[in-house]
């Protein structure tokens, strides 16, 4: 499916010059001190200036970044798309096609709790193919049957009809959302192909990164006590370390300690060791330090590999964690959180 | 001596040295475009990575110019 | 000379009471660098919150902004022609102006979203209908039946044929482009599949009753109303736009001011009950900023003179990390402040390193008139620079301008007065030139004025030492040779600057391994040359005074290399070849000027050919004058680029390289830069 190779040292360099327009670790810290109306002045006077402009006279106070940050995270993603071209445009297309997913989750998840339509628009990000508008129809659109006939029909795969049926019964969203998620990356797997360099390095890359969403996972409902086989029912192929043998294995183990024994075999365990150990909030520790390993690695291999895929990536992961930190800081300020519990929720 | 030959080396000179640093520019020049557009400051930069190689023809030329001389 | 100014360090220490004036104080004098606060750097301290004043400001210039987006402001309107007082601003916005022009805006705005989205149902619609108005029929005819239903779509051909398998009513346009089919409910899989094999695509029928063509007037009539409404709408905006424009702006200008100074103290230190300021101030003003803060916070703070940083830069490494690079503040003369621009585009010079500005202002024009060399695009360059500098106020062009002025300058002195020579042609031949450049300016005036001569004092060679007219196909070896000799020089003293550079940052001990021995390495690698060439190319024998130039220019190669090789150990060794190339890349003053004086020869051959000679009548001389005016606007374009391009590329690249690091911080002292607003008093704020 992809073509001509791509405009790499053009992409390269202009994704390297959206990353060093990211907010500053100083910048995070003024931020934390400042008010609401503040934040949204200051962000407006940095990248986010358009999107402050466009919003600014219809939301304000949380409201106003929440829209902006998404909003214009959602302008970069898709700008980036925009003057890549080749081989490499069509791999992003692929890439980005995750932000489709996470729409339809959102508003899904947004639909069960029945949120408003504005709520629900706050935390659309339409960076992949479905656009602004036809997202904004499915906000508009009743949970149930229809709504659940247009998704299948749009993403052109019908939804199981035991995912939907968990959810009608007991109003559970997990099923389908799963259902999702194996389908992004089963659809982008089979999409990239092995025919060349930079298609390898980018399956290699996707490869770890079910490596990590599975490993999240499995931490995750083992935290909840969830059967083995419970366990493995979200258990997404295709990984580079963690096969289905491995998975068992972990969804089997009864301890931390026998996690850990099979966890050793993972080359990026000393990175999560640690916070594996931690008295406190083991889960939440692994889950930010697996984060931030993704972020780091993907940085060291942007220049191991600079004129590739990965660099844009590096640049998508840092947006992806400055807006994050940027929501962060707002809600915190809205509910009162003191600047040291803010800084603990920031990933830096 | 051969006044052909040394214009056709004279042409070989210019025109070679002329493909090596477009070959070498291309690449440079696209980067520096796409810095510049996220960051404004950075023409300067680019300009002059973007210009580097133009040296290699510079000599071409002069190549080109003292062999003309010979003709 | 050519260091930045010099920095005083002070600290400004008062209670939390008295924050707000300092802050304003500080921003009426306008001296003072202010050094951010970073979180963490002293224990009982922290970030200071913004003034109260500063949310509802925030909140308004948000609003503001929104809203100048929304009125379509442009950048480049954004300067009213006549400043507005800043204290009427004040009580404006203080009334809530802003949020009742918003809501007045907004309700406008509001409206005319309304009405477009209004236009856009109906011309969805009409275009739905327009293919309808073909066929016979009203909408109602299309549904509301029991047993029959209507298939309605473009085909290519007359469908008829294909269907007369099945049980149908068919309605074709006299277009035959159109067509309607009423099948039994149950046939329409049958009749589609069958459809497509004339191209069928179907198309909805909109809801309602009536025939399409009435309803597609009905709407044309309502959309005509609504256009109506809308210019009315968009002229309310112009009008909301034009009566507040003043006010927009200036308020902008206000609350962007107010806010910068409300939100100070997110740069400064502050404790419960006290805060600390660190600021760069001038040497020079230091004493009078000292003076004069004290008098305008009457007393109230500390300020205190800690240091003047000295240009060492182990006097910085030894300081806390935010206090090691003072901003530098360029000094320059009125030319030299012009020729900054082209040095903070590669990068801010440090505060211990020399700012080459003044220099590039003398040799880049030089270089410059070297490669253009010609009296006619001089006169270009010269009036263009002066147009420029008339227009313009952006520091950028005004920067092109001069440069386009002085490079002129330059090469009219060099077209006059050494090539003698005026758009690729020469004002008289003292040559016996053969082949291409058979003709010159005296020649083809005379033709016109016969007896045309210039005069003598201007071209005779025999009243000038220099000999005018040079040709630059003739002497070839001779201008290479001369910006060989340039790029020597030129080299020479950017080496010099490093070692002035390192020896006031260093010592002189570090210079003579780091620059001196490139100077040595640079002085024998000349001397070693310049026999070889003689021996190689001249075909002299190595004896006399060539034996003592080539043995002494290995002995300085051999000490500068052994004095480098231990400054910097076998990078020196590498880097000899860069010194070869960097003279050799000198060659381009006169690679440039040749291969552009060749272009323009060129055109002139075959333009003078038909102009002066006359062969092709009328049209001849009409294709002539078109080939000389479109070649030489080319080659000028390509002076503009080559010449222009080459000459700073020498200075960036081969020159600067030698001396200079960059990465300063600039001097932003806080202070007020009133545009669409002024005070009638004296007051800051």
């Amino acid at each position: 499916m992809f073509g001509r190779k791509g405009n790499y040292p053009y992409a390269v360099a202009r994704v390297r010059g959206k990353k060093r327009m990211l907010l500053k670790g100083e910048d995070y810290s003024k931020m934390m001190v400042m008010e609401l109306p503040e934040i949204s002045r200051f962000l407006g006077e940095t990248n986010y200036q358009k999107e402050m402009a466009e919003l600014g006279g219809r939301f304000e106070g949380v409201d106003l970044i929440e829209h902006a940050t998404y909003r214009n995270m959602a302008r970069n993603f898709r700008s980036v798309l925009d003057f890549t071209n080749g081989e490499l445009h069509d791999m992003l297309a692929a890439y980005l096609t995750r932000w489709d997913h996470w729409n339809v989750k959102v508003i899904l998840r947004g639909k069960s709790f029945g949120a408003d339509m504005e709520s629900i628009r706050e935390d659309l990000v339409p960076a992949g193919n479905l656009s602004e508008e036809y997202l904004n129809s499915l906000c508009s659109m009743e949970m149930g049957d229809e709504l659940f006939a247009e998704l299948s029909r749009k993403l052109n795969a019908p939804l199981p009809p035991s995912a939907v049926e968990a959810y009608k019964q007991f109003g559970k969203l997990t099923s389908i959302e799963d259902y999702l998620d194996k389908l992004y990356y089963e659809r982008l797997l089979d999409a990239i192909g092995t025919n060349t360099k930079p298609k390898r390095l980018f399956r290699a890359f996707i490869q770890r990164e079910i490596d990590i969403i599975n490993l999240e996972t499995i931490l995750m409902l083992k935290e909840e006590k969830a059967p083995p086989e419970v366990i493995l029912n979200y258990f997404i192929e295709g990984g580079l370390q963690i096969d289905r043998k491995m998975a068992t294995n972990l969804a089997n183990a009864e301890d931390r300690k026998a996690l850990a024994a099979e966890l050793v075999k993972l080359d990026f365990y000393e990175e999560i060791k640690e916070a594996l150990e931690s008295e406190e909030k083991p889960l939440r520790n692994v889950m930010d330090a697996l984060r931030l390993y993704q972020i780091r690695k993907t940085e060291t291999l942007s220049y191991l590999y600079p004129l590739s895929v990965i660099p844009v990536f590096d640049y998508m992961f840092h947006k992806k964690l400055e807006v994050d930190n940027i929501r962060i800081i707002a809600r915190g300020k809205v509910s009162g959180l003191d600047t040291d519990t803010l800084k603990r929720l920031l990933v830096i | 001596m051969d006044t052909g030959l040394i214009a056709i080396a004279a042409g070989l000179a210019v025109g070679l040295t002329g493909l090596a640093s477009g070959w070498a520019e291309k690449d440079i020049g696209s980067a520096a475009v796409g810095a510049m557009i996220e960051d404004d400051s950075l023409f300067g930069k680019g300009l002059i990575l973007t210009v580097l190689p133009e040296t290699i023809v510079i000599f071409g030329l002069v190549l080109g110019i003292m062999l003309m001389g010979q003709m | 000379m050519l260091l930045p100014e010099s920095m005083s360090r002070v600290l400004i220490v008062g209670s939390k009471s008295h924050m707000e004036d300092t802050v304003k104080a500080l921003y009426d004098i306008g001296k003072a660098h202010l050094i951010d606060y970073s979180e963490g750097d002293d224990p009982g301290f922290g970030i200071g919150k913004s003034f109260p004043n500063a949310a509802v400001a925030s909140e308004r210039l948000v609003k503001l902004r929104a809203m100048e987006k929304e009125l379509g402001l442009k950048e480049k309107d954004k300067q009213l022609e006549n400043p507005v007082s800043a204290k009427e601003i004040r009580e404006l916005i203080e009334s809530n102006g802003i949020e009742q022009l918003e809501k007045e805006l907004f309700s406008i705005v509001d409206s005319r979203n309304e009405i477009a989205q209004q236009m856009t149902e109906r011309e969805s619609l009409i275009a739905e209908l327009r293919p309808l108005t073909e066929l016979p029929l009203s909408l109602e005819d299309y549904r509301g039946y029991e047993s029959i239903t209507a298939i309605v779509g473009k085909v290519r051909d007359d469908p008829s044929e294909c269907l007369k398998d099945i049980e149908h009513e068919l309605f074709l346009s006299p277009s035959g482009k159109v067509a309607a089919i009423f099948v039994p409910k149950g046939k329409k899989e049958e009749a589609m599949s069958a459809l497509s094999a004339v191209g069928f695509s179907e198309m909805s029928v909109p809801e309602g009753k009536g025939s399409p063509g009435e309803i597609i007037a009905e709407l044309e009539k309502e959309l005509e109303e609504l256009r109506e409404q809308k210019e009315r709408v968009d002229a309310q905006l112009g009008s909301l736009k034009d009566k507040h424009l003043s006010f927009i702006l200036a308020s902008e200008e206000e609350l962007a001011i107010e806010t910068e100074l409300a939100s100070t103290p997110l740069r400064v230190a502050t404790s419960d009950h006290s805060f600390v300021m660190d600021a760069w101030v001038p040497t020079i003003e230091v004493e009078s900023f000292k003076e004069q803060l004290t008098r305008e916070t009457a007393d109230s703070v500390h300020v205190d003179v800690l240091e003047t940083r000295g240009r060492s830069v182990h006097e910085s490494e030894e300081t806390e990390s935010k206090f090691k690079d003072p901003p530098s503040k360029l000094k320059n003369g009125r030319i030299g402040k012009i020729y900054e621009y082209f040095v903070t585009l590669i990068n801010t010079p440090r505060y211990q390193e020399s700012d080459p500005s003044t220099l590039i202002a003398f040799t880049w024009p030089l270089f410059f008139g070297l490669m253009v060399a010609d009296v006619g695009y001089a006169f270009a360059f010269i009036i263009i620079g002066a147009i420029v500098l008339k227009k313009t106020k952006s520091t950028t062009w005004k920067a092109l301008g001069t440069q386009s002025i002085f490079g002129g300058i330059w090469a009219l002195i060099f077209g006059l007065f050494m090539f003698g020579e005026m758009f690729g042609m020469h004002f008289v031949s003292y040559h016996e030139v053969s082949g291409l450049a058979s003709t010159d300016w005296e020649t083809i005036i005379a033709h016109i004025i016969p007896g045309f001569t210039f005069p003598a004092w201007l071209m005779d060679p025999s009243q000038m030492s220099l000999s005018i007219g040079i040709n630059k196909f003739e002497e070839v070896n001779t201008l290479l040779k001369l910006s060989v000799y340039i790029g020597i020089v030129h080299l020479f003293f950017g080496f010099l600057i490093g070692f002035f550079n390192v020896k006031r940052q260093h010592s002189t001990k570090e210079a003579i391994y780091e620059k001196a021995s490139f100077i040595m390495m640079l002085v024998g690698i000349v001397m070693v040359s310049y026999v070889l060439t003689e021996l190689l190319l001249a075909g002299k024998a190595l004896e006399g005074d060539l034996t003592y130039l080539i043995g002494g220019g290995a002995g300085v190669l051999a000490v500068g290399a052994v004095l480098g090789f231990r400054g910097e150990g076998l990078n020196a060794i590498l880097e000899l070849p860069g010194i070869f190339g960097n003279i050799l890349s000198y060659t381009r003053l006169t690679a440039i000027a040749l291969s552009k004086a060749g272009v323009a020869m060129a055109f002139n051959y075959m333009s003078i050919f038909l102009l002066y000679v006359g062969v092709g009548g009328v049209i001849g001389f009409i294709s002539g004058l078109l080939i000389f005016m479109v070649g030489h606007l080319l080659v000028f374009l390509l002076a503009v680029l080559s010449a222009g391009l080459h000459g700073i590329r020498l200075h960036y690249v081969e020159w600067m390289g030698k001396f200079f690091a960059g990465g300063g911080k600039d001097y932003k002292p806080l202070a007020v830069n009133r545009l669409n607003t002024k005070n009638a008093e004296k007051e800051v704020y």
